[in-house]
Parts: C-alpha cells; structure tokens; sequence
C-alpha cells in the first residue's frame, strides 16, 4: 500500500512539475497568436483607410462641382491647399490660393454665388481614383460635362466636356486638391453642338479675365477637332502596364 | 492507515475532478480563458478581412469599367481589349455576341477604326454604377450606362445612349471584364435631336459576322425596350420590373 502510495504521491509531482512547462508552451503559442492577430488587425486598418480616403477624395471632388455650379469661390478655394495650382484648359497655371482667387472671381465679374440669368453647371463623373500606399497623397481622373449660358443673350447655351488630371493631398487627416488641371476636350455653343469646335470657345470658357496665370499651360494642345489623349495617371488595370 | 490514505487519495481525486469540470465550465463560456478569447478575435479578423476584400473588389470593378470608358473616348482598342478575360463575351446593340478575347479585339477594332484621328470625338462617359459583387468575392454583376457623343468636325454630331448589363470575374486577384452587354436605347443625330429623328439600330454586319447571334431581338428608340435588371429592387427585394 505505501509503495503505491508513494507512486500515486510521484506522479502527482511529476504532473506538477511538468505542467510548468506545457503551461510556458501553451504561453508561448497564444503570444504568437496574439501578435498574429495584431498585425492583421493592422492589415485591415489599413485597407479601410484607403477604401475611406477614396470615398473622401471623391466627395471632394464631386463637392467641388457643386460649388462650382453656384460660383461659390469661397467653397471652392477652401477645397485647395495653400500652394496648389489650378489649370482650367488654355488658362495657364494659377499658383497658391490668392492667385487661384482672383482667377475665380474673374470669371463671374468680381462677384461670388449664384448670377440671375447665368447656367454654370459642372457635373464631375467617372471617377479613377488612386491612392498612394502611404496614404498621404492620391490622384484622380475624372470628367466633367458642362453646361452654360445666359439666359435671353440669344444664345442657347454651351455645351463643355473633358478630363482632370487631379492631385490630392491629406494634411492633418484632411483630403485637399493640390493640383487641379482640365483638358478640354470641347467647349462648344448649343446650337449644332459638337458639329463645330474651336479653340476660340475655349479660350473664351477658360481664360481669365484681366489676370494673369503664373505660368502658362503646361501642355502644348488644342481641343478638338484635334486628337489629344491626357496622359492617364494610371496603368492599364488588367495588365498593369 | 490505509482507510485514512485511500479517503486521501480518494480526496484528492475529487478535488481534480472539480477542478476539471471548473475549468471547462471556464471555457465554455468563454469569459476568461485566452485561449478561447483569441480564437473569437481570430475568427472576427476573418470576417473582417473577406469584408474589406469584398469593398475594395467593388471599387477595383467600377474603376475597371470607368477605365474602359477613358479609352473608349480615345480608341485605345488595344487597352480596351486586354480589360477582358481570355473567355469573356462582347455584345455591342445589335452586332451580335462575341467570344474570346480575340475575337473581342476585333470587334473593338471594327468599332472604333484605329487610333483617333483629328477631327474625330468619341466620348464614352460611363455612369452610374451599380455593382454587386458576389459574397466569395469571385465575381461581380454591374448595371452602368453611357452617354455617348461621337462627332466628325464639321461634318455629324451624334448623340447616343444606353445601359450595360456586365459581368466581371477575379482571375489571380485582378478583376477583368467576363461579359459585356450594352443595350442601345438611343441614337439620334444632334441636330434636329431625339424628339425628330433617330438612328435605327445596325444589326449583325456582314464585314465582321459574330460568334453567335445576339441573344436578345429589339427596336432601340422609338421602340420600348426593356434590358433586364441583374438585381432585385433594393428596399423591396421584388424582381426589378416585375410590374404590379
């Protein structure tokens, strides 16, 4: 009887003494489980930032137009960083945020919001945005249909269309345009559409009106009837290139 | 002595089993063992992650085909083609259906005739997207429509319009195009507009027969036609168009 006492007494011991070390083993797994776990918690973090930044991007943008329409100049410079550049068709390069304001207020005879009379509506559609993987910056392309006009000037109106090629920038968690560039791809009257286009419509669309860009255009193109394709900011989808 | 040990033993016994029958109680519920907490954050991570594949699928979808519409515009045939899996089906109006990536880059070249020339326009503006992806994240349904205008400088200005029924397939983690549908609604000419004239839909041509006729037989405007809608009405989850 002592003797199987005593062996009953060991193992219990023994079982003691080894549960310290499958307890350490067991330790050992779930640490490595629990960093794992981090580190794809981190993954999804950042996967969901970048599905956000391109919801936010393309609100602001789409925000953009809709200042636009109304001539809402303020809105819309609040959009841009402070050193942006802004380049609508054949206007040339306007610089930093005053240059960009008094390009604007060109456009509307020194006056901001809404004109009696006055269609300026910019619609911004078929959005390509990328981010880059730091999550600081991203570009865009987009396009925007376009129709003006001034009511009982005899005119029916203008019909406008063409691509950006934007950029933009997060500063302290917030989506900013830092570039701003239309290519325009037509600016034409109502009447007959894009039957006959000229890059006198475009100039007239675009420039400003008694200002001066910083810079001019920074490419060298005419509207149609010439064929020009804006450079994509983007490689082929499918096969990357 | 031995009664007195075997009540100990006995004892100790009872005691393990206690212990035991503790601890699994423990577990089962779940509210202290960190063995059974990390497997439910595993098993939550999981979820996560397919959730996040399965958003960032439908962006990589509608930046897929707003991609094909940029080329479009310009009559990158070539581009254009390579959006397609290699057994994808095109079937552009009336023209017919056509299989393979192939045969699709030459209905696209027949389409669009080369680079753009100046004194051409032909705008594909892609719009209004609506994407559902799979819940395996393997494939993806799309309705989207386009807004057409084609023009040769001084000469035609062309309106046209009509929406896509697509389907897109994941193929080693790249989303390509696996079917195009696009349906003619309209064509008109700018001038006089849709309300006095109209462009009557081509059928199947003759200098670029299809693999297969197209599977659906319809008059664009004037005529009423209805494509078919890929989803249920969203807040009733009725058939789209099923009527009263």
């Amino acid at each position: 009887m002592k003797t199987r006492a005593t062996l009953l007494a060991a193992t219990l011991c023994a079982g003691a003494m080894l549960a310290p070390d499958s307890g350490a083993h067991a330790q050992q797994d779930l640490e490595a489980r629990i960093a794992a776990a981090r580190s794809r918690l981190a993954a999804i973090e950042q996967r969901a930032a970048r599905v956000d930044d391109v919801d936010q991007i393309e609100n602001l943008q789409r925000s953009y137009g809709y200042y636009v329409d109304k001539m809402l100049w303020e809105d819309v410079l609040d959009l841009f960083t402070d050193d942006a550049t802004m380049e609508i068709g054949l206007s040339g390069v306007y610089v930093g945020k005053d240059s960009i304001r008094k390009y604007l207020y060109s456009l509307s005879g020194g006056r901001e919001g809404p004109l009696e009379g006055v269609l300026f509506n910019h619609m911004q559609l078929q959005p390509v945005v990328t981010v880059a993987d730091d999550g600081a910056s991203a570009k865009g392309r987009w396009r925007a249909l376009i129709l003006t006009g001034t009511y009982g000037e005899g005119s029916g109106g203008n019909w406008g269309e063409g691509p950006y090629e934007n950029e933009y920038v997060k500063e302290d968690g917030v989506w900013k345009i830092s570039k701003l560039h239309w290519y325009a791809t037509y600016f034409v009257p109502y009447e007959g559409g894009w039957l006959h286009s000229s890059t006198e419509a475009v100039r007239a669309y675009s420039e400003g009106h008694g200002v001066t860009p910083d810079r001019p255009p920074s490419e060298d193109y005419a509207p149609y009837p010439a064929a020009f394709v804006p450079p994509f900011h983007y490689p082929n989808p499918v096969t990357g290139r | 002595m031995v009664s007195k040990r075997r009540f100990a033993i006995a004892g100790i016994a009872i005691t393990l089993t206690a212990a035991g029958a503790l601890v699994a109680k423990t577990r089962a519920q779940g509210n202290s063992d960190p063995l059974v907490k990390i497997s439910a954050l595993e098993s939550k991570l999981a979820s996560l992650e397919h959730e996040i594949e399965l958003l960032e699928d439908n962006k990589a979808v509608r930046r897929l085909q707003r991609a094909y519409g940029y080329y479009a515009d310009k009559k990158l045939s070539g581009e254009i083609r390579e959006l397609f899996a290699e057994n994808a089906t095109a079937e552009i109006g009336g023209l017919g259906v056509f299989v393979g990536r192939q045969r699709i880059g030459q209905l696209y070249d027949f389409l669009l005739g080369g680079k753009l020339e100046n004194g051409q326009l032909f705008n594909h503006m892609i719009l209004q997207g609506v994407v559902h992806v799979a819940p395996d994240g393997n494939t993806a349904e799309g309705r989207w429509r386009a807004l057409i205008q084609i023009g040769q400088a001084d000469e035609s200005a062309t309106w046209m319009e009509g929406p896509y029924e697509n389907e897109y397939v994941k193929e080693d983690g790249v989303w390509k195009i696996s079917k195009l549908h696009w349906y003619q609604t309209l064509a008109a000419p700018y001038d006089p507009g849709w309300a006095y004239a109209q462009i009557p839909m081509d059928g199947p041509s003759e200098a670029l027969p299809p693999d297969r006729p197209p599977t659906e037989v319809y008059r664009s405007y004037p005529g009423a036609y209805l494509p078919a809608y890929h989803y249920d009405n969203p807040v009733s989850g009725r058939k789209s168009g099923g009527g009263p």
